[in-house]
C-alpha cells in the first residue's frame, strides 16, 4: 500500500505516449485437475495490438513452468514435479507489436491466503511510449 | 546477524563493470568473452531512458551563382533521436539448510561456510552469464528457453533486427544467410564479402578500430582455411585458451563464446553462425548504478539470514538495456533460424 496516493504523479513527464495502454491478465486455477488458465485482458492504443504475453508460474519449491499467450488464453498443467501444495506465483510480461511493455504478477495463488482465480496486479509498465 | 549488503554503486563496479571491462583477477574464471567490447552507459533514466542524439550531415550544398542579390538557404544536417532504455531485473534464491544437510550430507554440517560461499559465487556467476546471453540474444517476446536466459531484456541482435526493418539512415549492410554448415573456404568468402561491403565510415577507420564479432565455429573454419594456405602474414597470432587469435586483413576477430550454444539452442540443435563486422565499442550496455533494492533502494546485492523462515536468502537488483551507437556502420550476417 502506498502511504501517499501517487495516482496524480503517474503522468508527470514531458511526453507521455501510450494513452490507452492498460495491461491486464486474469487467471483461474482448478485444484481438482491442476489446470491453470491465463487470459489476456490488456487494451492497447489504436494501431497497436498484443504481440505476446510471457507467463511464468513458480511454486514454493523452485519449480517453474512457462507459456506464451499469442491470442487465445493458455492452459498450463501444474502436475508433478510442480508442487502446488503451498500455493504458487504467476508472473506475466505483456509486449505489444510496438514494444509497449508491462510486467504483472500475483503471489500465493491457491494457498491458504490466496485465491484460486482473479486478476494479476503490481503492473510495472516499462515502456508506455510507442516507438516511432 | 549482520546481513551482507553490497550497495548499488559497488555492485556496478564489482559485477556489472568487470563483465564489460577487463575481468578483475580472481573474480570469475567462468565467462571470458567479448562483453568488454560494450560501452557501458551508466545513469540511464529509469523512467524515460536516455536519448541518443544523431546528427546526419547532408552533402551537396554548393550552388552556382546567378546574377541576383537573392540567396537560396539550404539545410546542412538532419537530427534524429533514439533512446537507450533499461528494464528492472532481479535475481533471488534461498537456501534452507535443514533441507540440504540430510542423509550422507549430515556430516558436512560443519562445512556450512564453504557451501554458503559456493552458493554466493554461483549466484553471482549465473547472473553474469544471464547478463551476457541477454545482452546479445535477449528478446522479451521470446518463449522461455530451458538453458539460457534470452528473454529478460532486448539484446543486440533484437536491436539489429529492428534497424534492418527500419529507417534507411540506420540500416546496416546485410549479407546473404550463412549456411548451417560452413566449410573453411566458405568461411573465408563470408569474411571477404563483409570486408568488401564495409561502409565509407568503416573504410576511414584504423584496422584496430574495427572488429569482427563471430561465433566459435565460424572462427575455427577461418583458422582451418588459413592453416590450409599456410598463411604467414600475421593473420594468426598467439594461442590463447587453445584458440589462436585471428585477424582478417589486419582487423581483429573477436569470438563470443555464448553465441554457439545459444544459436544452436535457437536453431533446434543445428549449427548456426553469426557475424557482426562493425566499429569497436559500438554496442551499448545501459544501466544505472543508483538503482537498487532494500530499505533505501540502494542495495545491489543482499545476503541475509531470515529469522522467521530460518533460510539464507540472496537477492540481486539491477537494471539493464542495450542499444547500438552506430547501426548503419555494420555489416551483418546470420544463419536463417526459423
Amino acid at each position: 500500500m502506498n502511504a501517499i496516493d501517487n495516482s496524480g504523479f503517474l503522468n508527470v513527464c514531458h511526453n507521455c505516449g501510450g494513452a490507452g495502454f492498460t495491461p491486464g491478465i486474469s487467471y483461474a486455477f482448478v485444484a481438482a485437475t491442476k489446470k491453470l488458465t491465463v487470459t489476456n485482458t490488456s487494451t492497447f492504443p489504436a494501431g497497436d495490438s498484443l504481440k505476446v504475453v510471457n507467463v511464468t508460474v513458480t511454486d514454493r519449491f523452485g519449480n517453474s513452468k512457462t507459456a506464451q499467450i499469442k491470442t487465445a488464453p493458455v492452459v498450463i498443467d501444474l502436475v508433478d514435479p510442480f508442487n502446488v501444495s503451498l500455493g504458487f506465483n504467476i508472473q506475466a510480461t505483456v509486449v505489444s507489436d510496438k514494444r509497449l511493455l508491462a510486467d504483472l504478477s500475483v503471489y500465493d495463488v491457491a494457498s491458504a491466503i490466496g485465491a484460486a482465480s482473479g486478476v494479476l496486479g503490481n503492473a510495472d509498465v516499462e515502456t508506455d511510449e510507442v516507438k516511432e | 546477524m549482520e546481513p551482507l549488503i553490497v550497495n548499488s554503486h559497488a555492485l556496478y563496479e564489482l559485477i556489472v563493470h568487470p563483465h564489460f571491462n577487463d575481468l578483475m583477477a580472481g573474480f570469475t574464471g567462468y565467462y571470458n568473452g567479448t562483453l568488454q567490447e560494450f560501452t557501458v552507459f551508466n545513469k540511464v533514466s529509469l523512467a524515460k531512458g536516455t536519448p541518443i542524439i544523431d546528427i546526419f550531415t547532408k552533402t551537396n550544398i554548393l550552388q552556382r551563382k546567378d546574377a541576383s542579390c537573392k540567396t537560396n538557404w539550404k539545410q546542412i544536417a538532419k537530427g534524429s533521436t533514439r533512446k537507450v532504455t533499461v528494464d528492472e531485473l532481479y535475481g533471488a534464491t534461498e537456501d534452507c539448510q535443514e533441507e540440504f544437510y540430510v542423509g550422507c550430507l549430515k556430516d558436512f554440517r560443519n562445512k556450512n561456510p564453504m557451501f554458503k560461499e559456493i552458493t554466493l559465487n554461483f549466484f553471482k556467476k549465473i547472473i553474469g552469464m544471464d547478463i551476457a546471453t541477454n545482452s546479445y540474444f535477449g528478446d522479451v517476446t521470446r518463449p522461455e528457453n530451458d538453458e539460457f536466459s534470452i528473454n529478460k531484456f532486448d539484446g543486440i541482435f533484437t536491436k539489429y533486427a529492428d534497424y534492418i526493418a527500419g529507417e534507411e539512415q540506420y540500416k546496416p549492410v546485410v549479407l546473404g544467410a550463412i549456411p548451417s554448415t560452413v566449410t573453411p573456404a566458405q568461411a573465408y568468402a563470408i569474411f571477404d564479402e563483409a570486408f568488401q561491403k564495409r561502409t565509407r565510415v568503416m573504410r576511414a577507420q584504423l584496422k584496430t578500430d574495427l572488429g569482427f564479432y563471430v561465433d566459435e565455429n565460424l572462427a575455427e573454419a577461418l583458422q582451418k582455411y588459413y592453416a590450409s594456405i599456410q598463411e604467414k602474414n600475421g593473420e594468426i597470432g598467439y594461442y590463447v585458451d587453445g584458440m589462436p587469435t585471428l585477424k582478417f586483413r589486419g582487423i581483429p576477430i573477436y569470438v563470443e563464446p555464448t553465441w554457439t550454444p545459444v544459436l544452436e539452442s535457437l536453431n533446434d540443435g543445428n549449427d548456426a553462425h553469426a557475424l557482426i563486422f562493425t566499429l569497436r565499442n559500438n554496442f551499448i550496455f545501459g544501466t544505472n548504478d543508483e538503482y537498487g533494492g532494500g530499505a533505501s533502494l540502494n542495495q545491489g546485492l543482499r545476503v541475509w539470514w531470515s529469522e522467521d523462515d530460518e533460510v539464507w536468502r540472496y537477492k540481486m537488483h539491477l537494471c539493464a538495456g542495450t542499444e547500438i551507437a552506430s547501426p548503419q556502420n555494420t555489416v551483418f550476417a546470420i544463419t536463417n533460424i526459423v
